[in-house]
């Protein structure tokens, strides 16, 4: 059964700033995979040429054994991959529920409908992730008047409405409390039943306590990549990480 | 069946049909009034004022759905118009003044140039598409000036003759009112629910954040595209009517001059209402009226609202949708 | 073939070209500098001219007089204009000032017609250049010839302006990258009235240089505005360099086209600018995507 999504040989350049150089990733199913690094290794370019808004230098994106290299995000999610976004990018105007629902039609195949039907259907959908997530109470509140956490759940909450094989999460815990990031983390490991799950984070902790495999990526490149405890272990990873901290030290 | 899973669901449903028929209501009512305006002693120059209003009204919220639903502001609106004007008043004047063969050939020729400009233009945003609009009615302009032959250059097209439905002359005045107002009608109920459709929520989405909205699926630029053509061919229609109410047009139906006119009469009205701009056009026509004799007045009056309207809504163009947005909402809750 | 007929259309051709640079810079590093798109630029060429005739009317002053007090009347003005109405709002989206321009725009040319009417005035062009010259065998009014000369010196001085001086440095930094504004401990807010102001101060200068050319006419400012936008565009924005190429192209393809297929050759630079727009649809505006 082909890998729900495979990354071979990734590298962008910016001019002359090569900014991901040789990248490969491996996810297995129902895998939550995490993507971490020091600032500036590379990881949101990595995460923007597989998700359709970076055209990548070389290499492949295979997803679900479908080479997807460079097609353009609304093509990727028909294919089945859904993204979040680093900074929050709910459709404010707009009500919670409509935002999901928004992902609902699109995965019912009705963005091009000219008549109003079945528009209900795409809302019941929409209302069901949202209860599965726990935000049901909210459906009818202005997305933008959501407390940040809550924002960060819509997030996630219109991802998986898109029925995504792969779920590419931007640092879905920035900005949160602990509490929240727990809930979160929590949140991250229920949806692996539905997908699989590559997160690019910051916070150390969630990163060993829900990951399957870790990948360390440092100026663009992977230096280390495995099982939580083999990584957290790796004398490389701790130096790039320990130089990194020296150099915000100074 | 998901009752149970959303048990507000019902009730938001009534609300929302309630409203909509109240909605529908009021504009049955406000169609039906407008109609018997002319048999109830109204003089027959403001009717031909109205008429006049009702066309703008038509090309206003096709610029509406563009810019007030899509988020794509354009200062070529006029393009649309003009290329329909001609295409019906050419053809009418050579052919026949049958209104709905007019209307076939206008859509005939708006729709391959939206078509094939679209394709192009649509994959720009914000201003730089707002001034390539303006180019492409600018080339449009400088064609219709230029094309003696057939348009009669600045001199303009004249000689279209009065419309013919199945067989049956539409006077100037009265009949042509009516035929208007019908037209006008069925346009917003046309458009209105193509705003209502999953197609019109996908379009508000674009508008709200475009990247997002194509990492959610949708196919932004085939959307901007259709969008772009949909609300040509709507100009057109008001086009075709302006060239049968004024027996001709001129190159100035292309000017950028008049696609300031009808982006003013969008924005004033209220941008993502459809109501609005029908609104912002009567009101514009009647205010342009009562000044004429101080145009200079006008353009620098309008200018200096212009300017404030612009500054004082804190997120400017998006800020006067969602806020008539909100307004909208609360009086419905 | 006319050889004649070829030439004079060339020699419009250059100098138009000389008066649309003057605009397109201004035009180009007030949007490279602020992202703002100046619709009201034709409307203070327009003001240039106007207040030309107004101090020679009014102040009873020569034509050479006019000409250097008719920028310095227009820069205030616009530098008071862009603290009222778009400093506010640069931080919101570029249709948003795209569109206070545009009303600008409407307001300016509204307060032209209403102070002085609708009508044309003609200038006769002053003295001591009222005559013709011959160049290569025609008769060609001397004035356009040092009027494009005016124009083409300070244009060139203001690229020496932009390469070799501490500020021009400056605007070509934030130019490049709007963040070094804050590095380089730069006052942002004024540096763009100030540009502005001096943009507005090319765009009246060209304006009142043209003024005997061209003639006189609120909406005079619109044609050169609808060009400069093609030469930006086609130039790439922000880019002087560009700006001269594209203004010299967009000046020659409408004088030597416009003397062969009369309106025709403008319709086909539009068609030449949207090709171009299709070579490069990351935008001429800096606004590329992807998706």
């Amino acid at each position: 059964m082909a890998s729900p999504l495979v990354v071979r040989d990734l590298s962008k350049n910016f001019g002359a700033l090569l900014a991901v150089d040789g990248f490969n990733l491996d996810i297995r199913s129902g895998q939550v995979h995490s993507l971490i690094g020091p600032n500036g290794a590379g990881k949101t370019t990595v995460f923007n040429c597989i998700s359709g808004f970076l055209r990548p230098a070389g290499g492949q994106v295979v997803l679900n054994g479908r080479d997807v290299t460079a097609w353009p995000p609304y093509r990727l999610v028909a294919a089945g991959l859904a993204r979040t976004f680093q900074i929050t990018q709910v459709f404010s105007d707009l009500t919670v529920l409509e935002n999901v629902a928004l992902g609902a039609r699109s995965r019912l195949g009705r963005n091009l409908q000219m008549w109003p039907r079945a528009q209900s259907e795409a809302q019941d959908r929409a209302y069901e992730v949202l209860d599965m997530l726990g935000l049901a109470r909210q459906a009818g509140a202005k997305a933008d008047h959501l407390a940040h956490g809550d924002k960060r759940v819509l997030e996630i909450a219109i991802a998986l409405a898109l029925q995504p094989h792969v779920l590419l999460l931007d640092e879905p815990t920035a900005g949160m409390s602990p509490g929240e990031t727990e809930r979160m983390g929590e949140l991250i490991r229920r949806t692996t039943k539905h997908a699989s799950v590559l997160l690019v984070e910051h916070d150390m902790e969630i990163v060993l306590g829900i990951s399957d495999e870790i990948t360390v990526m440092t100026q663009g490149r992977v230096i280390a990549s495995g099982p939580p405890d083999a990584v957290s272990r790796d004398p490389l990873v701790r130096d790039a990480y320990l130089g990194a901290l020296d150099a915000e030290a100074l | 069946m998901t009752t149970d899973v959303w048990p507000d669901r019902a009730s938001a449903i009534k609300t929302e049909v309630r409203t909509r028929r109240i909605t529908s209501l009021l504009i049955f009512g406000g169609a039906a009034l407008l109609a018997m305006l002319p048999f109830a002693g109204i003089a027959p120059f403001t009717i031909t004022l109205l008429t006049e209003a009702m066309i703008f009204a038509i090309w206003a919220m096709s610029l509406d759905l563009m810019t007030g639903y899509t988020g794509m502001l354009t200062f070529g609106h006029a393009a649309g118009f003009g290329l329909g004007a001609y295409a019906a008043g050419y053809f009418a004047r050579e052919v026949t003044g049958d209104f709905f063969a007019a209307l076939l050939v206008c859509e005939l020729v708006v729709l391959s140039v939206a078509l094939a400009i679209g394709f192009v233009t649509t994959r720009l945003s914000g201003a730089a598409f707002a001034i390539v609009s303006l180019c492409i009615a600018q080339v449009l302009f400088q064609i219709a000036v230029a094309w003696r032959s057939v348009t009669e250059g600045m001199d303009g097209l004249v000689g279209v003759p009065l419309p013919r439905i199945f067989g049956v002359t539409i006077h100037n005045g009265r009949e042509f009112y009516l035929l208007t107002l019908l037209v006008a009608l069925m346009v917003y109920l046309a458009l209105r629910q193509l705003v209502a459709s999953p197609f019109g929520r996908t379009l508000s989405a674009i508008r709200t954040n475009a990247d997002r909205a194509a990492a959610v699926g949708i196919n932004v630029a085939l959307h901007k595209w259709l969008v772009f053509v949909i609300a040509w061919a709507v100009a057109g229609i008001a086009g075709t009517l302006m060239v049968f109410m004024k027996a001709g047009t001129t190159p100035m139906s292309l000017y950028w001059v008049e696609s300031g006119n009808v982006l003013i009469m969008a924005i004033f009205g209220g941008l993502g209402t459809l109501l609005g701009p029908m609104i912002g056009a009567i009101s514009f026509v009647f205010l342009r009226d009562a000044l004429t004799t101080g145009f200079a007045v006008w353009q620098l009056a309008f200018g200096v609202v212009f300017v404030i309207v612009v500054l004082v809504f804190p997120s400017g163009l998006a800020g006067i949708v969602s806020l008539l947005r909100m307004l909208l909402w609360r009086a419905r809750s | 073939m006319d050889l004649n007929f070829l030439f004079v259309n060339i020699l419009n051709g250059v100098v138009y070209g000389s008066f649309l640079l003057l605009t397109s810079l201004g035009l180009s590093l007030v949007f490279g500098l602020g992202r703002v798109v100046n619709f009201a630029h034709g409307a203070l060429y327009a003001m240039g001219g106007y207040a030309l005739i107004a101090v020679m009317h009014a102040g009873g002053a020569g034509y050479w007089l006019a000409l250097a007090v008719a920028p310095l009347l227009v820069i205030p003005m616009a530098m008071a204009i862009e603290r009222a109405t778009i400093n506010p709002i640069r931080h919101r989206p570029d249709v948003d000032t795209l569109l206070v321009t545009f009303g600008l725009s409407s307001m300016i040319v509204g307060a032209i017609e209403y102070v002085w009417g609708t009508g044309t005035t003609l200038l006769p062009p002053p003295s001591p250049f009222t005559g013709t010259v011959d160049v290569l065998g025609n008769q060609y009014p001397l004035y356009r010839l040092v009027a494009a000369l005016v124009s083409l010196l300070v244009s060139a001085g203001v690229f020496a302006i932009i390469q070799f001086t501490p500020m021009g440095l400056r605007i070509r930094a934030i130019t490049d990258d709007p963040g070094m504004a804050e590095a380089l401990g730069v006052n942002i807010k004024r540096l763009l009235t100030l540009v502005f102001g001096f943009a507005a101060g090319l765009a009246a200068l060209a304006g009142a240089l043209g003024a005997p050319i061209f003639a006189i006419h609120p909406e005079m400012g619109m044609n050169i505005l609808i060009d400069s936008f093609l030469v930006v565009v086609l130039g790439g924005l922000g880019s002087l360099t560009g700006s001269a190429i594209g203004a010299f192209f967009v000046a020659l393809t409408k004088s030597i086209g416009g003397g062969y297929f009369a309106e025709w050759s403008t319709a086909f630079l539009f068609l030449i600018v949207a090709l171009a727009l299709i070579v490069r649809p990351t935008g001429v505006f800096g606004q590329g995507r992807v998706a």
